[in-house]
């Protein structure tokens, strides 16, 4: 008796174990599917961590007017530009992983730099953001005056040789993306390149094309113009290939250097924590705007091949 | 571009220590 007692136990407990189990886990699928069905419901706010008018600034709202439209609620651009992208990672990374508040940034540079660059601060972002999807590359070129002596970066590293010191690179501020890009360009081609931060690029740009600077690494679409022009001319790409938009510039690896590639990322960002099911939605979003012709085009362009 | 959180994950990790050698070598500081 006791024996049949304890072996119906024995056969009950288990099943009525996993009937509560399988229940729990029913109502759980429910709940996910539910946010994952209502996302979003309200407008979703995406941190740019550049000013307004840049490449990623540009690239982002093409990507994200086309994005609110597939989830059919508005999605709110904010640039909170400062500490080379810093200030802006930290905001998301401290935000509750509501699904509400992302960031677009660039995990091979600025995302990437921050962590050495503001040290002090102590952002883990491997541990604190959870990355989405990428969306975008833009390329960047070696761009020196029209008129600069050098034809070709081989001639360029022979001159900066023989002048230690004397050539400047430009960037848009200490820390942010030129300046370490010109300092491993430095590494690798053994040269002694001084840098001169500015506070607006477009000045840089100006002083770069009157020959007041020798040269700046650089997204492509910001010296593009110039270089069609022939107020600037490209020495090379900065990246593992040719870039499309300028097919007879070689790399700088094709110029006898080491690899060497400071090409852009775009990517998406939530804060560490957000639900799986919102990260897939987000993804399959992206994945589904990046189809469209006109939004791949521009989140591609200029990049390389 | 398309690609997956991996690929975004697997890029930041590298790059982090390759910005670190190059930042600290050119001793370049942003604070």
């Amino acid at each position: 008796m006791g024996d049949k007692i304890g072996n119906r136990r024995g056969c009950r407990e288990p099943s009525v174990r996993c009937a509560a189990a399988a229940a729990i886990a029913a109502v759980l699928a429910l709940v996910g599917a539910a946010r994952a069905d209502d996302y979003p419901s309200r407008s979703v706010h995406v941190i740019i961590p550049f000013g307004p008018g840049g490449v990623t600034d540009i690239v982002s709202r093409v990507l994200f007017d086309a994005m609110a439209k597939v989830l059919g609620q508005a999605i709110v651009i904010e640039n909170r530009a400062g500490a080379s992208g810093t200030i802006a990672t930290e905001f998301v990374a401290d935000a509750p992983p509501d699904r509400y508040t992302l960031l677009v940034d660039d995990p091979s540079g600025p995302l990437a730099t921050g962590v050495s660059l503001y040290a002090s601060r102590r952002i883990d972002q491997l541990t604190r953001l959870e990355p989405i999807a990428p969306f975008g590359t833009t390329g960047a070129v070696l761009v020196v005056a029209a008129n600069f002596p050098a034809q070709t970066l081989a001639d360029f590293v022979a001159l900066a040789k023989q002048k230690p010191g004397e050539l400047l690179y430009g960037s848009t501020g200490i820390g942010t993306p030129g300046h370490p890009n010109g300092a491993l360009f430095d590494r690798i081609v053994c040269i002694d390149a001084r840098h001169v931060p500015y506070r607006v690029g477009s000045q840089g740009v100006t002083d770069l094309i009157s020959g007041r600077l020798s040269f700046w690494i650089i997204p492509l679409a910001a010296v593009l113009p110039y270089i069609q022009s022939g107020q600037l001319r490209a020495l090379a790409a900065a990246g593992e290939h040719r870039l499309r938009e300028l097919p007879n510039v070689p790399t700088v690896k094709e110029s006898g250097c080491s690899n060497y590639d400071v090409s852009s990322m775009y990517a998406l960002f939530a804060p560490r924590g957000t639900a799986s099911d919102i990260v897939g939605v987000l993804k399959r979003a992206t994945d589904q705007v990046l189809n469209d012709e006109d939004v791949a085009s521009v989140s591609a362009k200029p990049a390389s091949n | 571009m398309t690609g997956s959180a991996e690929l975004v994950s697997e890029i930041l990790k590298a790059r982090i220590d390759q910005w670190a050698g190059v930042i600290n070598a050119a001793g370049i500081s942003a604070e």
